[in-house]
């Protein structure tokens, strides 16, 4: 997908934080991407590279955490890992699933001075 | 010191759209969101809808390209209202860019709208634009192995197209194998299979959508 437009987002979202807690620098920045969200990591952080260049960014550590694909199964209950996309139930057959996680896209957290 | 933000990335749009979303339903204006590579015949299978619904039901149109208002020219020749919108190298549509083109149409008695996304079958998987379903098209002579390849779109769809039937006796496309990997990826997916050539499989479509209003 566009790692770039998907960073430019993700500082807006830290130049707001920035304004209302009133600080300059950031040391780590912690993401969670999902497995079927669309966005590569590695993709993200060289976007990451170019854009943070002269920002309260720039020289921070950005961590990605990968989110499993995981779903459970409306008919017995438990819960498991999707894997090769297959939207079925490995205990029961059932197809009633509903997606726990794996289409994350979130600004976790920060480290600040 | 560690800051929780806990927030999704693409919050801003998540939120239009849902406002979005609230207006048009309040309003009952069901809308799609029709997603498909380049040429699949998103535009085609629009023309030949409208043409069938245009006196059953009032349509207005959002059409998505990075160029160009050829889309909505072909809409507004049925006699469809149609916005056109150019992302100008964009490869999707966001949830401003549609409450932008809802400001320009007249919405007071419309029962559908139909936006029909920049061709592209990874972005706009991502973007809710505010609609009440997804529809992906997907044509035969792409291959049946794009769900596989692409399976995002089409486990974030609620209703899949197959287009241009007509030319399944010139390929190899495995139809019976696409339906398989669709429903493996999306158990509850409605799949349409019809030709705007022919006009195979229109009715069935049309007949789905005027059940669809709100």
């Amino acid at each position: 997908m566009h790692e770039l437009s998907i960073m430019q987002s993700i500082f807006e979202i830290i130049n707001t934080q920035a304004s209302l807690h009133n600080f300059k620098k950031i040391n780590k920045i912690k993401l969670k991407i999902g497995e079927i969200a669309g966005v590569l990591p590695d993709s993200l952080l060289f976007s990451f590279e170019i854009l943070s260049k002269g920002t309260i960014t720039e020289g921070a550590n950005l961590e990605i955490e990968e989110i499993a694909l995981t779903g459970r199964c409306e008919e017995c209950k438990s819960e498991f890992r999707i894997e090769d996309y297959c939207y079925q139930c490995p205990r029961c057959k059932s197809f009633k699933i509903t997606e726990l996680t794996g289409s994350e896209l979130l600004i976790d957290s920060l480290e600040i001075d | 010191m560690k800051l929780t933000i806990d927030s999704p990335i693409l919050k801003a749009n998540s939120d239009s759209a849902i406002e979005t979303r609230k207006l048009l339903s309040e309003k009952k204006i069901f809308a799609l969101n029709l997603l498909s590579s380049p040429g699949a015949g998103k535009t085609t299978i629009l023309e030949r809808t409208l043409i069938i619904l245009r006196d059953k039901i009032k349509i207005a149109v959002i059409e998505g390209d990075l160029q160009t208002s050829r889309d909505a020219e072909r809409i507004e020749k049925i006699g469809i209202p149609a916005i056109q919108i150019n992302t100008d190298g964009g490869c999707h549509l966001n949830a401003s860019m549609i409450q932008c083109a809802l400001k320009k149409l007249d919405i007071s008695e419309l029962e559908v709208l139909f936006i029909e996304n920049v061709g592209n079958l990874v972005c706009p998987a991502a973007y809710d634009l505010g609609e009440h379903k997804k529809v992906t098209v997907l044509s035969i002579p792409e291959g049946d192995d794009k769900p596989v390849k692409y399976p995002t779109i089409f486990i974030r769809s609620q209703v899949v197209i197959i287009n241009k039937i007509d030319l399944l006796p010139f390929t190899d496309f495995n139809l019976k194998q696409v339906k398989e990997d669709l429903y493996r990826l999306n158990p509850n997916l409605t799949i349409f299979e019809l030709s705007c050539k022919t006009g195979e499989g229109l009715n069935q479509w049309t007949d789905w959508l005027c059940l669809q209003r709100l």
